[in-house]
């Protein structure tokens, strides 16, 4: 095969594996069907569930993480823009890339290696045990039971993870860089919380509205992806991760050109 | 129980499944499940019965004829009534393992919660009493991997019959005991079913269990089809495919 037959297929492999995702997370979702069973306590205890494991477990991880972006990046930034133009444009600045960039891009980059790779492994371990279809048999839809509570939980997580991360990075930034370099902390917050109008607000809970739905639905696709055999478990994990990542990073670039 | 009289609970008109990606010659079927009886069907090759038996389900779909549940035809049935129909249909198989995710408990309330919507107390409350009725000495709260083959077939058995149904199909149950232990699962099977129409493959393990309570074994082989109307015709039978296929089993045996 020549280098343009090359392109070409790998071009038409990856507008049909857009169209497959895109039907797949719009089929999963449309809960108002009439077949559909999604609110009853079997998915409500499988929420839960995943939402200790996606949410709550990741909080350690996340504070962790958000202390160090906090006093490594933050107060980095507050140095720049104090040597540079005065603390005039510190909290826009703050807002624009804590806030906006950082906060839901790394939250997304820990759920995807967090929770991204174990929801497909965990769902390509069932199916390939065989455990999926006696449910089906049963009259439990798949979609309902498996998909719906994970892809719910990752975008209930994304959000609250993302917001969490943010107000502990800006805190942690700004009280050390208060203490480092002598000023005024609750001036600097008060300032900031001024500068948050309802469309920093609204675009936040949109971009993280859909970072967890890109990567609930890539975990939940590539899981429910493999067949038969054990060794397609490790490479639609190895997928979901790294097409996890490709799609958070293009969605973020979507949305950065959106608000600029 | 969801309780069905009079009509049979599955009415097959000439249905012949979809022989897949499988060589096999399919005969076509006609055949009806009473209510509180037992249909077993055998035959020489088990994924043919396999694809006779998930017609009969209602899982697949004839490739030819009709097979009606419950007095609906199972091909036009909507996702809505299918899963309405589902839920009333117990279904055990023997390859078909319980959720590992979930403890043992959890997979049989699993059904009732999805179906039924009733309260976790309530339906915990249903499944600990059904468990302690099939003989469970376990804790049940162990996640299934925890358990030995046995307790696993209890635990599957239970989520088949939580729903209380009154079509119950087993596809080959039980497979990875030992003989002591089929002929235990056996008598616990007995006990449950009396009240239900049963339709089971993988029968011929049990030639006890089939002798004091199938109504009616079905010899499914690539050219015929023989309908026996129970156990002992079975084995009187002079056709030369079915007293090849028993003196197989009792060889094997």
């Amino acid at each position: 095969m020549n280098f343009f037959g090359w392109i070409g297929q790998r071009f038409i492999e990856s507008l049909l594996y857009i169209i497959d995702f895109t039907y797949f997370f719009t089929h999963s979702l449309s809960v108002w069907q009439v077949q559909r069973n999604v609110f009853n306590k079997a998915v409500y205890s499988s929420l839960l569930g995943q939402l200790i494991f996606t949410g709550v477990d990741a909080i350690a991880m996340i504070s962790f993480l958000a202390v160090m972006a906090g006093i490594g990046i933050t107060s980095q930034l507050i140095y720049i823009m104090h040597a540079i133009t005065g603390a005039s444009d510190l909290t826009a600045i703050l807002a624009r890339i804590v806030v906006s960039e950082l906060g839901p891009v790394i939250t997304g980059v820990i759920l995807v290696g967090r929770s991204c790779s174990a929801i497909a492994v965990d769902l390509g371990n069932t199916k390939v045990r065989g455990e999926i279809e006696p449910l089906e048999y049963m009259g439990i839809d798949v979609d309902d039971y498996f998909v719906v509570p994970r892809i719910v939980c990752m975008i209930i997580s994304q959000v609250t993870l993302a917001l969490y991360f943010s107000i502990i990075t800006i805190l942690c930034g700004v009280f050390f860089s208060a203490y480092i370099y002598n000023f005024s902390a609750q001036e600097s917050l008060t300032q900031l919380l001024n500068t948050m109008d309802i469309d920093i607000v609204i675009v936040f809970m949109l971009k993280n509205l859909f970072f967890g739905l890109i990567i609930g639905a890539m975990a939940c696709f590539h899981g429910l992806l493999v067949e038969n055999s054990p060794t397609q478990v490790p490479q639609q994990m190895q997928r979901a991760v790294v097409r996890g990542l490709v799609f958070l990073f293009l969605a973020d670039g979507y949305f950065s050109l959106f608000t600029l | 129980m969801n309780t069905v009289t009079g009509t049979a609970c599955i009415q097959a008109y000439n249905a012949r499944p979809s022989a897949g990606e499988s060589a096999l010659q399919y005969p076509a079927l006609g055949c009806q499940v009473l209510p509180a009886t037992l249909t077993c069907l055998v035959g020489p090759h088990r994924l043919q019965l396999r694809d006779y038996l998930q017609m009969l389900a209602g899982i697949s779909i004839a490739n030819q004829g009709k097979v009606e549940i419950f007095g609906q035809p199972t091909s036009n049935l909507d996702k809505l009534s299918m899963r309405k129909l589902r839920s009333q249909i117990g279904y055990l198989s023997g390859t078909a393992p319980l959720l590992s995710v979930q403890h043992g408990l959890m997979n049989v309330m699993l059904p009732l919660l999805y179906h039924r919507n009733l309260s976790f107390r309530e339906t915990a409350d249903q499944a600990r009493a059904l468990i302690s009725d099939l003989n469970c000495d376990f804790d049940p709260t162990i996640f299934p991997a925890l358990l030995n083959s046995f307790q696993r077939a209890q635990l599957a058995l239970a989520r088949a019959l939580i729903m209380e149904p009154s079509l119950l199909f087993l596809d080959v149950p039980f497979h990875d005991l030992g003989a002591k232990q089929r002929e235990e699962m056996g008598e616990l099977l007995g006990k449950h079913i009396q009240h239900r129409a049963v339709c089971m493959i993988g029968g011929l393990q049990y030639p006890h269990f089939l002798e004091q309570y199938a109504q009616q074994i079905i010899f499914i082989s690539e050219h015929k089809i023989i309908n026996f109307p129970g156990w002992k015709s079975f084995m009187h039978s002079e056709d030369q495919d079915v007293r090849s296929l028993l003196s197989i089993l009792q060889g094997t045996n």
